[in-house]
C-alpha cells in the first residue's frame, strides 16, 4: 500500500487521496489493538503499567483510535468510489487534500495528548484542550470543531461532485446518510447539566451512528463493492440498497431506545426500544442474503459462460463476505440477546457489552473497510484481477478467529458477570468486585488477552499483505501478459 | 408522584436458556431466509424449499419461549406475533422485487 505512493495507477486525484486515507486508518488501527492489548493485560494484572498508563487511558484511546480509523477509511472509501460513481474528478480536490493534513495533524495532536498529557484538572481549559470527558468521543474541544470544519470541506466535496456528476442510486443514498452521519456529531458537542438530557443527546451520536448512519454507509460500499468486484447489475443492487435503507433508518432510528432504558428517560421508550431493537436484526439478515445472492449469481453466471463476472478481487471479496456474517453474528445475534429490556437490566455494563462491541465493531464495520483497501490497492497497480495470497489468508484466519475468540470469552466473562454480580448478588459496588475475582472471569479475561495476541499477528499478516499484495499480483499479471504475448 | 416500574425478575438459571433461545431466534430467521435464498438460486435443489418453512415454524416457537421466559408483556407478544407473520411474507417480497427488477432491467446494460 505505502508503494502505491509511486506505483500509482489512478486516473482520478480522489482515489490517490483515498489512499491517504487508508494508510493513516491502518496506522491508528495498529493503535487501537496495542492499546487493547495494553487494557488486557490490566484486566488480568491490575498493577501493570499503574500509574504510568492507566486502565482508562488505555480504553480511551482504544475505542477513540477505533473511531478514528473507520473514520479515515469510510473518507478514503468515499474519495475511492467518488469518481467512479460520478465520473468525474473530486470538486475541490485541493481543499480535499488540506482538509486530510489539517485532520491528521490534530488527530496526532489528540493522540499524544491522550497519551502523555492523559487527564488534566477539570476545568474549562481540560474540556478545550485535553478531554472533553464524554465516553467513545472525549476529543477536546478544539478538535472537535476542527473536525466538523474537516469534515465540512469532505462533505462538500462530495455534494458539489454529486450535484456536478452522475447521480447514481448508491451516491445519493451516500450524500443522504453523510449529511445525517455529519449532522449528528454536533449532538455529542454540548453539555446539559441534567446527566439524564445530556446522556440522551449523546446517544443520538453513538447509537445513531453506528446502528444507522454507519449501517447504511456500510450498505452503499456493499452494493459498490459488488458492481465492481462481481460486475453485479447496478439496477439490482441499488434495489436492495434502498430496501436496505428503509429497513435499517425503520428499525435503526427507533431501536435507539434501547439505550434510553436506565439514563431516567420516560417509560414508553422501554417498549419502543424493545420493540425496534427486535426488528434491527431483520436488515442484517437482509444484507447476509443479499450479498450471498449477488456473489452467487454472478459467479454461477460466469461458471456457465453467459454473461456475468467471476470475481475480480478475491480478498476485498471475501472481506465484503465476512462483512455480512459478522454483521449479523456481531451485531445482530450477540446485540439481539441482550438488548431486551428484561435481561439488559441484568447484562448492561458487563463484558457482553464488550462482546458485542468487538464482534459488532469488526464484523460490520472493520472487514467491509479492510475490502475497501484492497480494492484501493487493486486500483493503485492497476491489476485486473488480484487473487489471495498467502499473507491474505493468515490476516483473514488470524484476525476472524482471533475476534471470535475474544468475542466468545467475553461473553463468558459478561455470563459470570450477570449469574454472580447482577442476580446473585445484586449489583453493589463489592458485587462489582467479587465478580471479577472468580476463575470463570479471570480464565476467560486471560483467554481474551491470547486471543487479542492471535488477533494482533493477523494484523501484522494484513499490513504485510496490504504493503506486497499490490507488488506481487501486478508482477504476476505482467508475466501472464508476456506469456500469452 | 413518578409511577415506579418493577422489573420481572429473572432466576439465575435461566440466563443460559434466554441467551440460547434469543441466538435461535435469529440463527433459524436466517437459516428459513437463507434456505429459501439458496433454493431460489438453484445453488441447493429447489426440493429443498419447503423445508425451509421448518426453521420459520422452529424460529416462532423459540420466540415464543423467548417471550415467555422473559416475561413479555401482552403488547409486546402480540406485537412479536404480527412480525413473525410479516417476517413469513419478507422474502416472498424480496424475491418478487427481485423478479421484477431483473425483467425490467435483465439486458440492460451497466
Amino acid at each position: 500500500m505505502l508503494a502505491s505512493i509511486k506505483s500509482n495507477e489512478f486516473k482520478y486525484e480522489s482515489q490517490k487521496l483515498a489512499m491517504n486515507y487508508f494508510r493513516v486508518a491502518i496506522v491508528l488501527f495498529g493503535a487501537q489493538l496495542l492499546m487493547g492489548l495494553i487494557a488486557a493485560i490490566q484486566f488480568l494484572y491490575p498493577s501493570f503499567l499503574f500509574e504510568v498508563f492507566d486502565f482508562n487511558v488505555a480504553r480511551m484511546v482504544h475505542i477513540n483510535a477505533l473511531v478514528v480509523w473507520m473514520l479515515y477509511a469510510m473518507i478514503g472509501s468515499v474519495y475511492m468510489l467518488l469518481p467512479d460513481e460520478t465520473g468525474i474528478e473530486a470538486v475541490g480536490i485541493k481543499l480535499g487534500k488540506l482538509a486530510f493534513w489539517v485532520l491528521t495533524a490534530a488527530v496526532a495532536v489528540v493522540v499524544l495528548v491522550y497519551i502523555f498529557v492523559q487527564v488534566g484538572p477539570g476545568n474549562e481549559a481540560t474540556i478545550w484542550l485535553i478531554n472533553e470527558g464524554r465516553e467513545y468521543i472525549e476529543a477536546p474541544r478544539w478538535a472537535d470543531i476542527g473536525i466538523v470544519v474537516v469534515v465540512l470541506v469532505f462533505y462538500y466535496n462530495v455534494f458539489a461532485t454529486y450535484t456536478k456528476g452522475n447521480r447514481t442510486g448508491i451516491m445519493t443514498v451516500l450524500v443522504a446518510d453523510l449529511f445525517a452521519l455529519a449532522g449528528l456529531y454536533l449532538c455529542g458537542m454540548f453539555f446539559t447539566d441534567n446527566i439524564s438530557m445530556d446522556q440522551y443527546w449523546w446517544w443520538w451520536v453513538i447509537h445513531l451512528w453506528v446502528e444507522a448512519t454507519w449501517e447504511v454507509f456500510v450498505g452503499s460500499l456493499a452494493a459498490y463493492g459488488l458492481i465492481k468486484i462481481l460486475g453485479a447489475k447496478r439496477e439490482i443492487v441499488e434495489m436492495w440498497l434502498w430496501i436496505e435503507v428503509l429497513m435499517l433508518f425503520g428499525s435503526g432510528i427507533l431501536g435507539l431506545g434501547h439505550h434510553y432504558f436506565w439514563i431516567g428517560t420516560p417509560e414508553y421508550w422501554w417498549e419502543i426500544g424493545a420493540l425496534f431493537s427486535a426488528l434491527e436484526p431483520v436488515p442484517l439478515v437482509a444484507m447476509f442474503v443479499h450479498v450471498l445472492y449477488d456473489w452467487g449469481k454472478e459467479q454461477g453466471h460466469a461458471e456457465a459462460g453467459q454473461q456475468g463476472h467471476a470475481v475480480n478481487n478475491t480478498p476485498a471479496m471475501a472481506w465484503i463476505a465476512i462483512n455480512a456474517f459478522g454483521n449479523f453474528l456481531g451485531a445482530g445475534i450477540w446485540g439481539f440477546f441482550h438488548t431486551l429490556p428484561q435481561v439488559n437490566i441484568y447484562t448492561h455494563g458487563t463484558q457482553f457489552t464488550a462482546a458485542h462491541g468487538h464482534l459488532a465493531f469488526f464484523g460490520a464495520y472493520a472487514t467491509i473497510l479492510i475490502g475497501m483497501m484492497y480494492l484501493g490497492v487493486q486500483g493503485a497497480y492497476g491489476i485486473k484481477k488480484m487473487t489471495m495470497t498467502f499473507k491474505t489468508k493468515m490476516a483473514i484466519g488470524l484476525i476472524v478467529f482471533g475476534v471470535l475468540g475474544m468475542t466468545v470469552s467475553l461473553t463468558v466473562a459478561g455470563y459470570e458477570q450477570v449469574l454472580v454480580e447482577r442476580a446473585d448478588l445484586g449489583g453493589g459496588w463489592d458485587a462489582y468486585f467479587i465478580a471479577q475475582e472468580l476463575p470463570w472471569y479471570l480464565q476467560a479475561q486471560g483467554w481474551r488477552l491470547t486471543m487479542g495476541l492471535v488477533t494482533f499477528t493477523g494484523f501484522l499478516f494484513l499490513v504485510a499483505d496490504l504493503l506486497t499484495i499490490g507488488k506481487t499480483e501486478a508482477a504476476k499479471e505482467e508475466e501472464v501478459q508476456a506469456a500469452a504475448a | 408522584m413518578e409511577p415506579v416500574i418493577m422489573m420481572p425478575q429473572i432466576a439465575p438459571d435461566e440466563f443460559l436458556r434466554i441467551f440460547i433461545v434469543a441466538t435461535l431466534v435469529l440463527v433459524f430467521g436466517v437459516g428459513y431466509a437463507a434456505l429459501l435464498t439458496l433454493a431460489k438460486m438453484g445453488v441447493v435443489s429447489k426440493k429443498f424449499a419447503p423445508f425451509s418453512y421448518l426453521f420459520w415454524i422452529l424460529q416462532v416457537y423459540s420466540l415464543y419461549d423467548l417471550s415467555v421466559l422473559i416475561h413479555s408483556s401482552p403488547f409486546t407478544a402480540k406485537v412479536l406475533a404480527v412480525a413473525m407473520v410479516a417476517y413469513l411474507f419478507a422474502p416472498h417480497l424480496y424475491f418478487y422485487l427481485i423478479e421484477q427488477s431483473e425483467e425490467r432491467y435483465g439486458n440492460s446494460k451497466e
